[in-house]
């Protein structure tokens, strides 16, 4: 049985360490030159602040992925309410069908339920989920770029 | 027709597959796409807020007492 439910991050991070790596081994750009390593303290800190959200995915208790937002006023609309950007979304492999469109709908709910005006995510080319959030009522509005300097 | 053919004949004609209450979407083989398509086309022909319910729905059977 598959479950989404809300966790401190502390906990999230000790299960989570081997999905982070299956994660970067599978999204990551740039991998050869820009290691993986999460700051644990900065993620806490966040949390303190009361800005981190984290959704997990379990299956029997075990972690099978997630889903990291951060809440707070956008910088540019001080007074427009609550805005959620996502950090990091997950599923592993074996679990996909039909978790990654069920996490999304929750998130969903669960920004609404907290007075969330604005969500907002984005996916990697080479994983493209465009037809999905499109579907699930997202609309596409930003293109990203990256440079690599070193 | 009962509300139970009807949807089981939807999902023959969204997904191609022959289904039984007890099939999971996963023995359908369907993908997050895939099922929100489905819980779409469900939700136009019986209404019921489905695709709502997502987190609940397991199985064509827990589609079936969602829209009753």
């Amino acid at each position: 049985m598959i479950t989404f439910q809300e966790e401190p991050f502390a906990k999230f991070f000790k299960d989570g360490q081997a999905l982070f790596v299956q994660h970067h081994k599978e999204l990551a750009l740039n991998q050869e030159k820009i290691e993986m390593e999460m700051d644990e303290q900065k993620y806490q800190a966040l949390e303190d602040a009361k800005i981190l959200f984290v959704l997990t995915v379990r299956d029997q208790g075990y972690l099978i992925g997630y889903l990291v937002a951060f809440i707070m006023p956008h910088m540019h609309y001080k007074s427009a309410g609550l805005m959620a950007l996502t950090d990091m979304y997950f599923i592993r492999p074996l679990s996909r069908r039909g978790a990654g469109a069920r996490m999304f709908i929750e998130f969903e709910k669960r920004m609404k339920a907290r007075g969330v005006v604005q969500i907002m995510t984005s996916c990697k080319k080479h994983q493209d989920h465009s037809q999905l959030l499109e579907k699930l009522g997202w609309n596409n509005t930003d293109f990203t770029f990256t440079k690599v300097l070193i | 027709m009962t509300t139970q053919e009807r949807l089981l004949s939807l999902i023959d004609r969204e997904t191609g597959k022959a289904a039984t209450l007890e099939s999971t979407f996963d023995d359908l083989g369907l993908d997050s796409l895939d099922l929100v398509s489905l819980l779409q086309a469900v939700d136009e022909e019986f209404g019921g807020n489905v695709l709502d319910k997502i987190t609940d729905i397991h199985a064509v059977g827990d589609i079936l007492k969602a829209i009753k």
